[in-house]
């Protein structure tokens, strides 16, 4: 990978700062070993003329602290933070040719060899590399230039000294990402060298986390894509248009870099929250359809699952509880131990949230009296949750972490009961859930949430189910269409038998509520969907161009199966499409029932 | 032109999904209009794995942009700012951080405190004048009071004025080289010394 051109200094690379052992990645923020750092730069001494000399010292990157409550950044408190594991090169200033490279170490010390009287710069690169076991590959990229390439061969940040030359004398030279921020115009106006090293830097310390517990492991490549231009706009990628910072699969990471309008890169807990869903994603399994969501709604089990997890994984990642959102003069907070917001339950993200932080925090807050550390997390999450019949849920997750940690039962439950989440008899189901998100204002005969999976019997007998999109609805009742609120997507589950090819007929109900039926408009009928799980793997096959269950047929999905269904636990989620469609007329009914049929195709 | 933010994030989770390629058949992107294809109603492709974006206020901004921006000529926009609060006060400020692409009019407040009932939203216009051609941007925040504190929620308005391609960056945030083995980059430039 790197171009060892002098092989006169290969002899000399067990000076280098080669990727440290698991153990000490574990123990994390230690020394690191290695490097001649003696702080600033200077002569060293000791090279003997005409022969190879060090050039050790130590990367940093300048980090911008939160202000108090949240509000903005505070540059009067700059601190300065090591590139950890970062890949680091000593170049010839003439040919850029790579004449030695290694690792930072936990401490950002480094050491490279040279000839002597060699005129040569640094090169710091945004990227984490490191292959055997554990293995990583990390690397944060410009996603607004040069952009005729394709995404993932979009520039790679690096961080350049000015040339000089070697000398005859080892040498210390520390080398330092700057924020680019004056204090005079109280604005960017120098190059912000330090956010990709520091949005890399979160990336390590959720790596640190996993680290802990696997010291083995394998990362998938991850790509971060920050850029000065990324703002909070709809738009193309290309332009910075990201909207939002999020993560999307493909272990892409994109994230907000536009400091007037909304910048991120200082705002740790938001990386480590979106690391957290690519966490989720190649390590665990992630069933969230995402979606409008804020803190408090009444949402979808599965995004209040991924939402609240990725949050208190934040937490846990950085040790710290206030998630902080910052813009340059403003921002806000979430206590992630104590947030409360919304009506407690298992479609909430804030109570998954708090639930997850508390298992692992160590502080004692109410309830709160103990902690079973992120390791039974981990083995939950890369375990049974990975290949869950049920979907991704507090309850997939929780029914598992409860069987394999029977001594922490009691405080788990303890948990769970506080944020109204039953704890007894639970199953990754929820099986006998009472909480049905009303907070005892509706009545629980028409709210269509629970049971929170209904049973469908696969033998051609007909169970009613609606969806229901009371929580999708402004205050006019008119339908916000998110389609990711509680009661929208119904779960169902199946026990196959008999491996067959089997039918599906869902049918719309309550035809007569339904608007009358225009030709001109595609959005005036009923449109169900369904989708099938076996073990968190889709059952929709593709026929003729069409996703099975996803059809648009009107007031009915009807099909039947390619494949033979083969004999397992099924999960299903069965949803109005017109609940997730901004066309959906005013007069479509907030509430929408189906026959669902299965049987032995013939 | 009316836009909605949250709306957006999903088209844009979904145009990511399928310009990277599909993962699985979860990940397709939803399908043409059915009623050309002989079938009365649309649907939707099934879901697939996403992360909606960062947690932010419980406040939505929309806008609509009235009439054809001209360079020189006023344009109004109308934002319309709801919030799942109650009727809790949302604080509504805009600026433009490029002050040789927008201009306001003298008369233009810059800030207004609004009470929004719960999800119903209230709508005030600003005026802005653009002052070239472009993609150019008008930065709206919206900052909410909920029991725990403050929250806020931050968006870009796309202006789009002429024909002329995006916004030039302002400053390019390092150089783009290539490296020895022709890889790109960007070279940021490192402070040294003590």
């Amino acid at each position: 990978m790197f171009n060892h051109s002098n092989s006169l200094l290969s002899s000399l690379r067990n000076r280098l700062l080669l990727p440290i052992c698991a153990g000490l990645l574990a123990a994390c923020g230690g020394g690191g070993g290695g490097g001649d750092s003696s702080g600033g730069s200077g002569d060293g001494g000791g090279a003997p003329d005409g022969g190879p000399v060090t050039i050790s010292g130590k990367a940093v990157y300048e980090f911008a602290p939160p202000a108090a409550a949240c509000r903005g950044l505070d540059f009067h408190a700059v601190q300065q933070r090591p590139i950890r594991q970062a890949t680091i090169q000593l170049l010839d200033a003439a040919t850029d040719t790579v004449l030695d490279a290694g690792v930072t170490t936990d401490t950002g010390d480094f050491a490279l060899s040279v000839d002597s009287g060699t005129e040569v710069y640094i090169r710091v690169r945004a990227e984490l590399k490191r292959t055997g076991g554990p293995s990583w590959d990390v690397e944060v990229r410009d996603n607004t230039r040069s952009t005729t390439a394709p995404l993932k061969q979009r520039p790679l940040y690096v961080l350049d000294t000015d040339p000089f030359d070697s000398g005859n004398v080892d040498v210390t030279r520390d080398v330092t990402a700057a924020t680019g921020w004056n204090d005079s115009t109280a604005s960017y106006t120098g190059t912000r060298a330090a956010a990709p090293f520091a949005v890399l830097d979160t990336a390590y310390a959720g790596m640190l986390l996993v680290l802990a517990e696997d010291p083995q492991v394998t990362f998938e490549p991850l790509d971060i894509f920050w850029s000065s231009e990324n703002r909070p706009s709809d738009g193309r990628i290309e332009d910075g248009d990201i909207s939002t910072s999020f993560y999307s699969s493909e272990n892409n990471l994109f994230l907000l870099g536009a400091a007037g309008s909304d910048a991120d890169e200082f705002d740790d807990h938001v990386v480590a929250h979106e690391w957290g869903h690519y966490f989720e994603d190649v390590f665990s399994r992630s069933d969230s359809i995402g979606g409008a969501h804020s803190l408090g709604d009444e949402l979808d089990m599965r995004v209040a699952f991924g939402e609240g997890f990725a949050t208190a994984l934040s937490g846990m990642v950085l040790g710290d509880a206030l998630y902080c959102d910052t813009t340059l003069s403003s921002g806000f907070s979430i206590n992630i131990e104590d947030e409360g917001g919304g009506t407690p339950g298992w479609f909430n993200e804030v109570s998954v949230m708090e639930l997850l932080y508390d298992l692992w925090d160590t502080a004692a807050d109410g309830v709160d009296s103990g902690s079973i550390g992120f390791g039974p997390v981990y083995r939950v999450m890369t375990g049974a949750q990975a290949v869950t019949s049920a979907f991704t849920s507090i309850f997939s997750f929780a029914a598992v972490l409860k069987e394999e940690n029977p001594l922490d039962a009691g405080f788990i439950n303890e948990l769970l009961a506080a944020q109204n989440i039953r704890a007894d008899g639970m199953s990754e189901f929820g099986d006998g859930e009472t909480n049905d998100g009303s907070g005892g204002i509706l009545s629980t005969t028409d709210v269509d949430v629970l049971p929170v999976y209904t049973r469908i019997v696969p033998d051609g007998s007909a169970t009613n189910v609606c969806s229901n999109s009371q929580y999708d609805r402004d205050s006019g009742d008119e339908l916000v269409a998110d389609g990711n609120k509680l009661s929208e997507h119904r779960f169902l589950r199946m026990t196959i038998d008999t491996p067959a090819r089997y039918s599906f007929q869902i049918r719309t109900t309550n035809l007569g509520e339904l608007p009358p039926d225009d030709p001109q408009n595609d959005h005036d009928q009923s449109d169900p969907d369904i989708r099938i799980l076996l073990n968190g793997e889709s059952q929709n096959a593709v026929v003729n161009g069409e996703l099975q269950g996803f059809s648009g047929a009107a007031n009915e999905e009807v099909f039947t199966t390619s494949n033979e269904l083969v004999a397992g636990e099924y999960a299903m989620a069965l949803v109005e499409f017109r609940y997730q469609d901004e066309q959906t007329p005013a007069d479509y009914p907030a509430r929408t029932c189906f026959d669902v049929i299965v049987s032995p195709a013939p | 032109m009316k836009r909605h933010l949250s709306r957006s994030i999903i088209g844009l989770l979904a145009a990511v999904a399928f310009a990277a390629g599909c993962k699985n058949a979860a990940d397709e992107s939803r399908e043409p209009d059915a009623e050309a294809a002989g079938v009365e109603k649309t649907s939707a492709a099934a879901p697939g794995e996403a992360s909606p974006g960062k947690p932010s206020a419980p406040v939505d901004i929309d806008y609509d942009i009235v009439g054809v921006p001209i360079v020189g000529h006023p344009v109004n926009i109308d934002l319309a700012v709801s919030s799942t609060q109650g009727d809790a006060p949302v604080k509504l400020t805009w600026h433009v951080l490029d002050t040789g692409s927008l201009s306001f009019p003298e008369s233009q407040l810059r800030e207004v405190s609004l009470r929004v009932n719960a999800r119903q939203a209230q709508t005030r216009q600003v005026t802005v004048v653009p002052q070239r051609e472009g993609r150019l941007y008008l930065n709206v925040t919206a900052e909410v009071e909920t029991a725990d504190g403050a929250m806020l929620k931050s968006m870009a308005i796309p202006i789009q004025v002429g024909s002329a391609p995006g916004q030039q960056q302002q400053e390019q945030n390092g150089e783009v080289k290539q490296d020895s083995d022709g890889e790109t980059i960007v070279s940021l430039p490192a402070d040294e010394g003590s």
